[in-house]
């Protein structure tokens, strides 16, 4: 069983004269004890997404189930077992974080003892010992960040919802956090994170679904999606004189290209092969170039393309088109 | 059970608790209420009016006391969220409404009890002791007219819930106009024709009116009429249990409840 398994999801707002859709059928599915990075812009429905497998929206179509449980039927059984963290942590202001995190734990049936022996677990694991009995508005945004963690983890869930879970964090805190997903996860616990930091996805997920216009537009492991969108590496250089650039196609193992501004962008699988015939046919046509550089695809490279288009990109469409245009 | 249902009223303490105000209020309106309309009444005996004014007045202030704290226990619950746009915490925790029903309600008790104690000794202190009229039918007239506040409470909180935030203002509107289509402060028969009609759908005019039948000497009718306002204000529970909960189905539909 996997913790998360969506199938054909869709939510629609807003009136049948005018609808808007949020999330357009969406398939996902999350293994035990992965940390799943869900990437996509503002409005993407990533949120939204999130909203409805933590109960707090229902699916206009579709169906879901989380822990195995269906997310309509056994949204109460599900909503046990989970834990929910939103970024721009909010909460009662005037009351302290330990209250905060009581109510919400006898409210989930825990005892006084289980209550006061978990909050001090979670005072270890997020440090905030120092601040528990400081009224939440006064907090720092850290601080209340920090009481936002605590709060998803109160019931012990095997599932987390990590809704931006660093953002406006000091590097430090940022870094803490990303350490207690590394380790919430090696506990066994699944958690789908969302976030724009880039280089979070790329240290904590193995797997990520990219989401653009409520469709999930490419998902897999991060290496496997930059080799599936041919992402693999670049090769860069700079040309003082514009010339045609059009024999670069001709070269065995580049992919495609692009120009812009006196900066060539090479794409290809195997840098190695094409670097040296790349050289040669630069000089065989006296074009000067400066500042090469083999470069791996970033995620946020492949991020950039994806959302551009809102679909894969396939080899020699808008890569080659765009690098005809300008050269 | 007990632990969640202590969860809800564990929040009303501490919320209270760390404001002040709305802790004073809670205790200082009654005083406010009783002081102001008691005294008008002992100025109308003064000017020929009859005795019975100022018991009739007391119940009054004590009923739309116990409304008041009812509904507001039972509406800031998760206004308080509302306000601190946290309300998707509530409802992503595995809660039952019913606990949190439960919970608030007998924060109202608790708390009208307290205020009730208040003002029995203001009466007492400004008055004299011979204004007091407290027995079991008036014990039970407060009790229906709180299980009404609880029902009122959740009607307000359907409202905001599936329709959003401009609703809250129910919370302190509705005592208020439950106070004049009740009669409060009079018998029904003195309000409009169809307003009469419209308050006999309110389980707090029957209960008033009972309370004000027994202080009367009429026992029987008192008696009926308490048990008409307490059967009433089952009904308005079980109707407004089922619109809160389809409130909750719509605000997630609509996903007003994900907004705040």
């Amino acid at each position: 069983m996997n913790p998360i398994e969506v199938r054909n999801l869709t939510k629609v707002f807003g009136t049948k004269a005018n609808p808007e859709k949020a999330i357009d059928m969406v398939n996902l599915t999350v293994k035990k004890g992965e940390i799943h990075g869900l990437l996509g812009p503002n409005g993407a429905g990533k949120t939204t997404l999130i909203n409805i497998l933590s109960g707090i929206l229902t699916p206009t179509s579709g169906t879901a189930k989380v822990l195995g449980k269906d997310i309509i039927r056994d949204s109460f059984e599900i909503r046990k077992r989970i834990g929910v963290c939103y970024g721009g942590a909010r909460f009662n202001g005037s009351l302290t974080a330990k209250q905060i995190l009581k109510f919400y734990a006898y409210a989930q049936g825990m005892s006084g003892q289980e209550t006061e022996k978990r909050i001090e677990e979670l005072c270890e694991l997020i440090g905030f010992k120092s601040f528990m009995n400081k009224w939440f508005m006064n907090c720092s945004r850290g601080m209340q960040q920090k009481i936002s963690i605590a709060k998803s983890l109160i019931n012990d869930p095997e599932l987390i919802f990590m809704d931006e879970p660093t953002v406006g964090m000091d590097i430090e805190v940022a870094s803490m956090t990303r350490a207690i997903l590394k380790d919430l996860a090696s506990q066994g616990k699944t958690i789908l994170l969302t976030t724009h930091y880039l280089n979070e996805i790329e240290e904590l997920c193995e797997n990520i679904s990219m989401i653009s216009q409520g469709k999930i537009v490419v998902k897999g492991k991060i290496n496997d999606v930059k080799k599936k969108l041919k992402f693999s590496d670049n090769i860069s250089f700079v040309i003082k004189r514009h010339k045609p650039l059009d024999f670069l196609q001709k070269i065995k193992g580049i992919k495609s290209w692009e120009y812009d501004e006196g900066k060539v962008i090479v794409h290809t699988n195997s840098p190695e092969t094409v670097t040296v015939p790349l050289i040669k046919q630069l000089n065989r046509r006296k074009i000067k170039f400066v500042d090469l550089e083999i470069k791996p695809a970033s995620l946020e490279q492949v991020i950039m393309k994806v959302m551009k288009n809102n679909t894969i990109p396939t080899n020699h469409t808008m890569v080659k088109k765009r690098g005809n245009k300008n050269a | 059970m007990l632990r969640e249902i202590y969860a809800h009223f564990y929040k009303q303490i501490v919320v209270r608790m760390s404001e002040t105000g709305e802790l004073a209020g809670t205790f200082v309106w009654p005083l406010i209420g009783i002081l102001s309309l008691g005294l008008f009444g002992k100025y109308l005996i003064v000017e020929g009016a009859s005795e019975a004014a100022i018991p009739m007045i007391l119940i009054g202030v004590i009923s739309w006391n116990f409304l008041g704290i009812a509904t507001r226990a039972i509406s800031f619950g998760i206004l308080y969220d509302l306000w601190n746009n946290c309300m998707k915490h509530f409802f992503n925790t595995a809660i039952k409404l019913r606990y949190y029903v439960i919970g608030a309600s007998i924060f109202a008790l608790l708390s009208g009890l307290i205020a009730f104690f208040i003002v029995l000794g203001a009466i007492s202190l400004i008055f004299g002791n011979s204004f007091i009229i407290i027995n079991s039918y008036i014990l039970f007239g407060f009790f229906v007219v709180m299980l009404h506040g609880i029902a009122q409470g959740m009607m307000v909180t359907s409202l905001f819930v599936s329709k959003g935030y401009n609703w809250q203002g129910l919370s302190w509107i509705l005592p208020g106009i439950m106070m004049i289509i009740c009669g409060v402060y009079y018998p029904i028969s003195y309000l409009p024709e169809s307003l009469q009609t419209i308050s006999y759908l309110f389980p707090s005019t029957y209960a008033i009116q009972g309370m004000r039948d027994v202080v009367m000497g009429s026992l029987s009718v008192g008696q009926t009429n308490l048990l008409i306002g307490f059967l009433v204000s089952i009904a308005h529970l079980i109707f407004f249990s089922w619109t809160m909960k389809k409130a909750i189905q719509n605000g997630k539909k609509t996903g007003m409840i994900a907004n705040y």
